[in-house]
């Protein structure tokens, strides 16, 4: 429960009956502190009526000592009870332990049954008391009591008249027992002095303990009160000291103890005792007195304040009461102003604003509130108006925070088609399209909204049965007091015509920027946006570009230029602008456009930017100056003309004109049929041919042309009729290559074929002296009749030549014939000569043969020498292995000479051991070394015997080694003798079947003699024929150089006056050919063997170099 | 082993007969025959492989098992910078005690035991010597040749085997 | 050089049986000491504490040990009254009593060692001994009360100069039993004249060089002086002379000379120490009959047993492998079965030789519970030491080398490892620390744990430290476990302030070295907050290892099963040559430095690749593993280790030798140093002696 929902009344209610808490427990506080008071009195109280019969009962016994007529008890009135006393009171006082030792005494007494005898002792009863008294006002709170006057009455009470008791009786005592004394001692007397003294003192304290108490008494009754009691009690003191000290001096006079009477002493001290008796109980009353005093005191000053408190208290909730009631009155009235100003009623007077205090002061408040009031009440009256009035102009919607449509005006449920009952109460996703509805800027713009933030644009909206409606709108959320949005205000205009049109518009201005490259200017020249085709055709991104200047695009000098500025200035004064431009992409990379620059106006009709529209067409461009190119270059490699359909000459260019020798002025315009002969010109092929071209058709080929003064001319042309547009040609372009040259070579080679032909006829006939004519021939065909005319110079020198040989042969065949006549004879003789070596051979054959018969018997011999030289061998062999065998025994005895060495060292060491241990032992040892030293010996002996029988056997082992080497020797010798002989043996067979074959050969040789005898007389004959031969062959030279003579030749023809054969004619050529190959055999011979392998390997060198086929290979 | 002294007189195997005669056991390496106090010799024994100490002198050739104690053994030739003994079974090694250490030392060959008379040992010469002298204590002539008395102290206390490197270094 | 002289062998054996007595004596009395409480009346402790001063006062004063002796009787004067109740044993007394202990100790350590003790030395403690029987007795003291006694005794004094010749050697006669009758007749001071003594080379042991001067205060006759010599008259110098000044001068004039006066209670037992070697060790036999009755045995012998029954083993295992190398067919079955039983019993033989070196480690256990109490005291600690297994037994010599060790590990715990009391309050544990120091056998390893509940190591400031001191490089990233290993490192100290206790930052790596040493191995493991505890693995013996045969060429190494954690053959591409000649070897997953044994020790013909060989993966006592490359393993052994160091110098990787089966020695290879031997740029480096440069140009170059 919050404290702000109690009504003011209430709140002061409760914080008084919180002031209540403090003030009661002030009160109990006090209270219980004055209680506390009491009950120290009243237990004072107590304290005085156990006191008392302590007081009485001690007191009663000092009286009744020495007073033989009764018991203590009777000097009181009632004994005492204390044992009564003793139980009510020990346990609060914590008494008991001095109560009972006081009661113990009391009994030892025989108080209040038996009298006491005179000599009796009551000190230690009164000092039990004493520290009884002591006890009960410690227990009693006595000691501690807070007033002077009840103090001291209880000092004395307490203790004072105790402590006078006791001395009283002391002095009694002391005096009782002087008095039966024979005699009395100074120190007796002393003591009595002493004794004297301390009662002087008591008495005098006692008394001035009352005197504080009077003078500490606050109301004065005290001293009123004990005044008789108090003199009683200092008479009779003064009395007892009095008699005493008369004693004493009576004794300090030298009386006698026993002289003494004592009775006046006696009565003295009675009467004290009365006196005291007195005092006590008259202190002791007006303690109590005191005491019940301070009780009444105590309880009336409690309840008084008591009162006084609740008086106060109660004043407090009566003002409470007061002013919560005027606060409330104040407050009520304010609040009953404020309610008429929360209804608009802002006509009420605010009363109370005269006030000072806080109600005051918000009753000011509220009238300025009130005024306040007013003036909103008129704004919004105002804006109320304005609202109207937007509502009446707009489309208006009104949406909570949640979307959730709250209103909506006439205009807007025009627009989308819905009445205000279908839509309120609806989302705003009612009016978008299902597809925006899911999307999370759906989402975000809401999620903005509720923010509080502002969004207006063109907004697409579904009205009813799906319409597509634009809205040119804002979202205006609105906000509360508290500066929290609360709902959300669209203040709608339907642009949907609007944007009909203008999608109409950036749908072509879309298409254009689909065709055609699309740029942005300012007036300036700074790009404002370019469309990606633009951006495609020079490369750059539109980030690279947005902001330059338009002359990044043109190159450095035209940027430089007046016509670039003049080019911006007409631009900036809004004229068009168009044709090709030439410009520079990204990387220096040049573009041609054909473009517009369209200066945009505003709706002033002033320019504010320029869009240029265009193509690239640098790729046409390049194809027209590749065109263009082509023909330059066949321009300047050909001759071209060309002519109208009709003929006439239209242009020529320069090779043309040099070729035909005219200028161009002489031929232009004139008729192509000037360039060919007048009688081509005549016919119908000529006009075919223009018809032809006429036509569209082409002709080429070889043409001749007649040039300027009549020069022909032939050309290698073409005619080109070039078609227009429609393919109709227009005109004929001739390109042409001057072939003249060529033309009149080949006609000056037909004339030499000619005349190379009638030459060659000639020479067929025999006629070698015909020669081709040279003259106008030159180059090729001039060399080619040249060598026709040498081959004929050469042949006729060759005819000549032979006939010569054939002079020559003649004489040698004749030579030749006496010469085998004389070989004819000298066979002959040789044939002679062989007869007589074919009989000298026989002769040798047959001691061949005997020879042949010797190595046979020579080959048993050697066989027979190889078998004993064999078994020679194998005996050895034995011999040898004997020889290992004893070998290895040396050996196995060497390795068991070497154990015995091996135990002679061991036994050698054994003994060393020993005669260490032998020296190491002294004389001990001395026996012992001798011992070793003889085992020591012992082991040496044994050990140089083994090594003389190690070095015999070594010995022996060189011997049979020797020996084994010897007899190894011998084998191998014999070895070699078998070998040798069987050497021998073949030799000899060898021999044996050489001389067979000799013997054969000798035959042979006989045998070959004898055909060559015969040979010889074949050859004699053959030499008879040889001679005759030759005889023929003399007579065919004869014949040769017969027909040689046949031939023409212009030197040699003197010389032929031989008679020619028939067949001369066709023997001739037959020899030219014979000796052609015979003549260039032996060149080609000497060729190839004329090279020196040097050469060669040089040559290879080099094809090896040249040659790379040979590397990889 | 075939020593061309060979002592068999009564009076050099008679032991220590009077306090001025000395026993020494002469052994030979290479060509040269030298002595040591038989009182220091413990034992002679017959070469037997050893087990080879790692990073050692090469005249250290590792140590012997002598019944379970553990010695080292020396190769005095190489010890003499005369180059390694291809030792074999007829090599013999002298174990001797040298300031309570108990090492071997291999030899080509023990050759006798020698007793000499203390006045016969002569003082080493002044003269070029193969060995160091201060490796020897005295020369025993013995017939027409001389033996050369060895101090063992010297030899292994002038040289400690680990430490002879950082000396030469 | 070594001679016989019957005498001095038998003094020098009656020594040496003093000072093996005095031995056990002090271990008895520290014993004693340590359980000795204030304000307790252990009458039977403090009886057996006075037995042992007393016995050795006795000894030492037969050997003319002056500085002992008169240590000797203070602190047995002490000790008497304390017996006696004539003083109390409070916190001043103890501490005093166990400090007396230590310099009575060490005075014995010097005296054998033939050394004279500083007069000074253990004056201080005396001077407190005797202050203490001052306040004790708050009257005459027995010292003076003995001066006193003596001074009346001798109205008369004698100065007796005795030279023996040699001659009274020869018969037979011995000065010392000359001496010792002389000191029956009444108070005797000694001095000797040792001037002629030669150098020890030219010592002749039957010569005589000494004399003594000799001051006897007695009341009998000069004959009777004259008859103690009656019988070596002829052979000696003898001067008998009155003392002019007997009473008076004395005292003062020969202070500084001993006097035995107080010891003449003592002489009579004193007198007979030979005798005295055979009842002592019976009494004590009788006194510790319920636990076990034993002889005492030189250790010398135990070791030569050790030994022989060492020889025994490999010797039986030679005739095995012999004989199962040679095909002995039929007969040899029975043959068999007999090598194998003779194979059990030297088995068991070992063992049992084994075990009398074997000792309970209560002897150094005993120390540490005053160690505790005096380290605690000087930093204001409490700390408990609770022990446990001090009747685990191990190898008498490993005892000796883990005193120091343990000593140190458990000064550290208290000085380092318990936090002060404020500390452990704040930290909410008990303000007492606690420290378990327990032993216990593991295998043929014995195990040492020292563990307290102190503040653990604070691996942060430890690695601060390491980074600090450059034992570790400033970017590392050492794992924990490895951060504590750097407690190990030399130089390093993680105490905050050097305190005179510890912290000198020479510790744990002297520690971790000397337990290597033992071949053990030291480990710690710590919780910060919580405690740490250090586990040391010792072998039981040092005679003995579990070894690993391993062939590398044509020789056999062993290697230490115990540092062994497996073999593995490694595939060609676990093998990584890293630069500097480094190889390392990829086993799962974890990177393993290789040492070729055959590089390391030049062992030619040794298998060259590891993927051909086998990798021994070992570990070092830090910890680290190496994989260590041998050609193949042999088998497994129990050899018994031979020095290498008797007789010849110590080889580097090796650690010792053993004999194989077949007589052939095998080197023990040392794990720890095989790294160190990699690293070298050359492993054999040694020159050669068959260089042009002769043994002469060496020596001459050392000339």
């Amino acid at each position: 429960m919050s404290l702000n929902s109690l009504k003011l009344g209430t709140k002061i209610g409760l914080i008084l009956a919180l002031m209540v808490i403090p003030v009661s427990l002030l009160a109990w506080l006090f209270i219980s502190q004055s209680t506390q008071d009491a009950v120290m009195a009243r237990s004072e109280l107590s304290g005085i009526d156990y006191a008392r019969g302590v007081w009485q009962s001690t007191i009663s016994v000092t009286r009744a000592v020495g007073d033989n007529r009764a018991t203590p008890a009777t000097f009181l009135q009632d004994a005492p009870n204390l044992a009564a006393l003793s139980a009510t009171y020990d346990d609060s006082f914590k008494s008991g332990a001095k109560a009972s030792s006081f009661l113990a005494e009391l009994n030892r007494l025989n108080w209040p049954n038996a009298s006491i005898p005179a000599d009796q002792d009551v000190a230690p009863l009164i000092s039990e008391a004493s520290g009884l008294m002591s006890a009960i006002a410690d227990g009693s709170q006595l000691t501690i009591d807070p007033q002077l006057d009840t103090f001291y009455i209880m000092t004395n009470m307490m203790t004072g008249q105790l402590d006078l008791a006791q001395h009283t009786a002391l002095l009694r005592g002391s005096l009782l027992k002087l008095s039966v004394q024979s005699n009395v001692t100074p120190a007796d007397v002393g003591a009595l002095r002493a004794q004297i003294a301390l009662y002087e003192d008591a008495e005098s304290s006692l008394l001035a303990n009352l005197d504080a108490a009077f003078r500490g008494n606050a109301d004065g009754k005290l001293a009123d009160a004990m005044k008789s009691s108090r003199t009683a009690f200092a008479d009779a003191a003064g009395h007892f000291q009095s008699a005493v000290l008369d004693l004493v001096t009576k004794l300090e006079g030298g009386a006698a103890p026993t002289s003494l009477n004592l009775s006046d002493m006696q009565v003295a001290r009675a009467e004290l005792g009365s006196a005291s008796a007195a005092l006590w109980e008259d202190s002791a009353v007006n303690m109590a007195r005191m005491l019940n005093d301070r009780i009444s005191g105590i309880n009336a000053r409690m309840w008084q304040m008591l009162a006084i408190v609740g008086a106060i208290f109660l004043a407090a909730i009566a003002l409470g009461g007061v002013i919560a009631l005027q606060t409330t009155r104040g407050f009520a009235r304010v609040i009953e102003v404020m309610g008429k100003i929360r209804n608009g009623d802002f006509s009420t007077e605010v009363s109370g604003t005269d006030r000072k205090d806080e109600v005051g002061q918000i009753a000011s408040a509220v009238a300025v509130f009130r005024d306040n009031g007013l003036k909103i009440a008129e704004l919004t009256a105002n804006f109320k108006g304005q609202v109207d009035a937007i509502h009446k102009a707009q489309a208006v919607i009104e949406f909570g925070l949640d979307g959730r449509i709250l209103d909506a005006n006439a205009h807007f449920l025009n627009a989308v088609g819905y009445t205000l009952d279908e839509v309120r109460g609806q989302h705003h996703q009612l009016f978008v399209d299902p597809v925006y509805r899911q999307t999370a800027d759906y989402r975000l713009f809401w999620e903005k909204l509720a923010r509080g933030e502002f969004d207006s644009g063109q907004y697409k909206r579904i009205g009813k049965g799906g319409k597509e409606i634009w809205l040119e709108a804002s979202y205006n959320p609105i906000m509360g007091l508290d500066g929290k949005p609360y709902k959300v205000v669209k203040y709608a205009t339907d642009i949907t015509a609007q944007k009909m049109k203008f999608a109409d518009f950036e749908g072509q201005m879309a298409a254009i920027h689909k065709a055609q490259a699309v740029i942005e200017f300012t007036l300036d020249g700074r790009i404002l946006d370019a469309n990606e085709h633009f951006l495609n055709a020079v490369g750059y991104s539109l980030s690279e570009i947005r902001g330059q200047h338009h002359s990044l695009f043109v190159d450095p000098s035209y940027r430089q230029s007046a016509d670039y500025r003049l080019f911006w200035e007409k631009l900036g004064r809004g004229e068009f602008d168009a044709g090709q431009y030439k410009r520079i992409g990204k990387g220096g990379k040049e573009l041609w456009l054909e473009a517009s620059y369209n200066p945009i106006l505003d709706v002033d009709g002033k320019p504010y930017k320029v869009v240029k529209f265009a193509t690239d067409i640098t790729e046409q461009k390049m194809k027209f100056a590749d065109y263009e190119g082509q023909m330059s270059a066949i321009s300047k490699a050909q001759a071209v003309i060309s002519f109208s359909l009709d003929g006439k000459v239209i242009d020529a260019n320069e090779n043309f004109l040099s070729a035909l020798g005219y200028t161009l002025g002489e031929i232009r315009g004139q008729h192509h049929s000037m360039f060919v002969d007048a009688a081509y010109r005549q016919s119908p092929d000529y006009r075919m041919f223009w018809d032809k071209l006429g036509r569209g058709e082409y002709d080429a080929g070889q043409y001749k042309r007649i040039g300027k003064g009549g020069k022909e001319i032939w050309i290698q042309a073409s005619y080109n009729p070039i078609l227009d547009m429609n393919g109709k040609p227009f005109k004929v372009v001739k390109y042409a290559t001057d072939v003249t040259e060529q033309v009149r070579n080949a006609q000056a080679l037909q004339d030499a074929v000619r005349q190379s032909q009638q030459v060659i006829e000639a020479a067929k006939e025999n006629d070698l002296t015909q020669r081709i004519p040279l003259e106008g021939k030159s180059g090729e065909i001039g060399s080619m009749c040249e060598g026709i005319n040498s081959l004929l110079d050469t042949m006729s020198s060759v005819v000549a030549e032979m006939m010569d040989t054939a002079t020559t042969i003649s004489n040698a065949v004749a030579e030749i014939s006496s010469g085998t006549t004389d070989l004819s004879q000298r066979t002959e003789q040789q044939a002679s000569n062989l007869e007589e070596t074919a009989a000298s051979m026989e002769e040798m054959a047959a001691t061949v043969k005997q020879n042949a018969d010797n190595a046979q018997q020579a080959n048993q011999l050697a066989a027979s020498a190889r078998g004993v030289a064999t078994e020679g061998g194998e005996v050895v062999a034995k011999a040898v292995n004997a020889m290992s065998r004893i070998e290895g025994s040396s050996q196995k005895i060497s390795d068991i000479i070497s154990v015995i060495d091996e135990i002679a060292f061991q036994t050698n060491l054994l003994a060393l051991n020993a005669a260490v241990e032998a020296a190491r032992a002294g004389d001990a040892g001395k026996g012992f070394a001798v011992v070793a030293s003889e085992v020591r010996s012992l082991a040496q002996r044994s050990s140089g015997a083994a090594k003389d029988i190690k070095a015999l056997i070594v010995e022996s082992g060189v011997q049979v080694k020797d020996g084994v080497k010897l007899v190894n020797d011998a084998g191998s010798a014999l070895t070699e003798i078998v070998g040798s002989i069987k050497k021998v043996a073949d030799i000899v067979s060898d021999i044996a079947s050489a001389s067979r074959e000799q013997s054969a050969g000798v035959e042979e040789i006989n045998k070959a003699v004898s055909q060559m005898d015969e040979m010889t007389q074949q050859n004699s004959a053959l030499v008879e024929e040889n001679a005759s031969a030759t005889r023929m062959l003399q007579e065919q030279a004869e014949d040769m150089h017969r027909r040689m003579s046949a031939f023409t030749v212009e030197e040699a023809a003197p010389q032929a006056a031989r008679s020619a054969r028939p067949s001369a004619p066709q023997a001739k050529p037959q020899a030219a050919k014979a000796a052609a190959p015979a003549h260039r055999a032996p060149v080609k011979k000497v060729a190839n063997g004329g090279r020196s392998p040097a050469k060669m390997q040089a040559e290879l060198h080099a094809a090896f170099d040249s040659d790379a086929d040979w590397k990889e290979f | 082993m075939a020593d061309p002294q060979d002592q068999q007189n009564p009076e050099t195997t008679a032991g220590p007969s009077s306090p001025a005669t000395r026993q020494f056991i002469s052994f030979r390496v290479g060509d040269e025959e030298f002595a040591i106090d038989i009182m220091a010799v413990r034992e002679i024994k017959g070469w037997t492989a050893t087990t080879v100490l790692p990073n050692q002198q090469n005249y250290m050739l590792g140590v012997l098992n002598l019944r379970g104690t553990i010695v080292p053994i020396f190769d005095l030739r190489c010890r003499f910078g005369r180059g390694l003994t291809q030792a074999t079974a007829t090599h013999v090694v002298i174990i001797v005690s040298v300031d309570d250490r108990i090492v071997g030392l291999l030899v080509d060959a023990v050759s006798d035991i020698l007793t000499v008379n203390a006045v016969d040992i002569r003082p080493v010469p002044d003269m070029e010597q193969t060995v160091d002298s201060a490796f020897l204590s005295g020369i025993i002539p013995v017939g027409e040749s001389m033996v050369v008395l060895l101090s063992l102290e010297n030899l292994f206390n002038q040289t400690p085997s680990a430490g002879l490197p950082a000396i030469a270094a | 050089m070594s001679g016989s002289n019957f005498g001095s062998d038998e003094l020098a054996q009656f020594r040496k049986t003093f000072f093996e007595e005095c031995a056990e004596l002090l271990v008895d009395l520290e014993e004693r000491l340590g359980a000795l409480h204030p304000y307790t009346q252990d009458v039977e402790g403090l009886n057996a504490i006075f037995r042992a001063v007393h016995s050795i006062k006795a000894g030492a004063g037969a050997f003319n040990y002056t500085g002992l002796v008169r240590f000797a009787h203070t602190f047995e004067a002490l000790l008497d009254r304390l017996r006696d109740g004539k003083a109390e044993l409070d916190e001043r007394t103890l501490p005093c009593l166990i400090s007396a202990g230590d310099v009575l100790a060490a005075l014995v350590d010097t005296v054998r060692e033939g050394k004279t003790a500083d007069e000074a030395f253990g004056a201080d403690v005396r001077d407190e001994l005797e202050s203490l029987m001052d306040g004790a007795s708050g009257g005459a003291s027995p010292v003076p009360a003995a001066k006193a006694d003596a001074a009346p005794t001798g109205p008369q004094g004698y100065r007796i100069v005795f030279r023996p010749d040699s001659e009274l050697f020869r018969h037979a006669n011995e000065p010392l039993y000359l001496i010792r009758e002389l000191k029956t007749l009444g108070t005797l001071e000694i001095a000797c004249d040792t001037s002629r003594l030669p150098d020890l080379a030219g010592l002749k042991t039957d010569e005589a060089y000494l004399s003594w001067t000799m001051t006897l205060r007695t009341d009998k006759p000069r004959a009777a002086i004259a008859e103690v010599f009656e019988f070596v008259e002829d052979e000696c110098e003898l001067i008998i002379e009155p003392l002019a000044d007997a009473v008076e001068a004395t005292p003062e004039a020969v202070p500084q000379a001993v006097t035995i006066a107080p010891a003449a209670v003592a002489v009579p037992v004193a007198a007979p120490t030979v005798e005295r070697a055979a009842p002592h060790p019976e009494g004590k036999a009788e006194q510790k009959a319920s636990v076990a009755s034993s002889i005492r045995v030189e250790l010398a012998r135990v070791d030569r047993l050790v030994n022989m029954v060492g020889e025994l083993v490999i010797t039986q295992a030679m005739l095995a492998q012999q004989f199962n190398e040679n095909d002995v067919g039929q007969g040899g079955h029975k043959t068999l079965q007999g090598f194998e039983d003779l194979a059990v019993l030297t088995r068991e033989l070992q063992e049992c030789v084994m075990a009398i070196r074997m000792q309970p480690v209560k002897s150094i256990f005993a120390r540490m519970p005053r160690l505790v109490r005096e380290v605690s005291a000087k930093l204001g600690k409490t700390v408990h030491l609770e022990m446990s297994g001090e009747q685990t037994e191990v190898d008498k010599t490993v005892i000796e080398e883990l005193a120091d060790p343990l000593t140190h590990m458990i000064r550290n715990a208290v000085d380092h490892g318990i936090e002060s009391t404020e500390e452990r309050i704040a930290a909410g544990k008990s303000p007492d620390g606690t420290i378990h120091l327990s032993a216990q056998h593991v295998g043929s390893n014995i195990l040492i744990h020292v563990e307290d509940d102190g503040a653990g190591i604070d691996r942060e400031r430890l690695l601060r430290k390491a980074i600090e001191r450059g034992i570790v490089s400033a970017n590392a990233k050492p794992t924990g476990e490895e951060i504590d290993e750097l407690i190990f490192s030399p130089g390093f100290s993680t105490a905050a302030a050097v305190t005179d206790v510890s912290g000198r930052g020479v510790g744990m790596d002297v520690v971790r070295r000397n337990i290597i040493n033992l071949g053990g191995r030291v480990q710690v493991q710590s919780t910060l907050g919580k405690g740490t505890r250090f586990t040391l693995v010792i072998p039981l013996t040092l005679a003995v290892l579990d070894g690993m045969i391993v062939a590398v060429g044509e020789e056999k190494y062993i290697l230490p099963l115990t540092s062994i954690v497996e073999s593995i053959r490694p595939e060609r591409g676990q093998i990584r040559a890293l630069t500097g000649g480094y190889e390392v070897a990829s086993i799962r997953g974890e990177f393993v430095r290789l040492v070729h044994l055959a590089r390391v020790f030049g062992v030619p013909q040794a298998v060259g690749e590891p993927w051909n060989g086998l990798v021994v993966l070992v570990e070092q006592a830090n910890g680290t593993k190496i994989g260590v490359v041998v050609d193949e393993l042999i088998g497994q052994q129990q050899v018994v280790i031979k020095s290498l160091q008797d007789n010849f110098d110590p080889v580097a990787g090796i650690s010792g030798a053993t004999i194989l089966g077949n007589g052939r020695v095998a080197l023990i290879v040392d794990i720890e140093q095989l790294t160190r031997l990699a690293d070298r740029p050359h492993p054999t480096p040694l020159p050669n002696t068959d260089a042009p440069s002769s043994l002469t140009d060496e020596l001459a170059n050392v000339a």
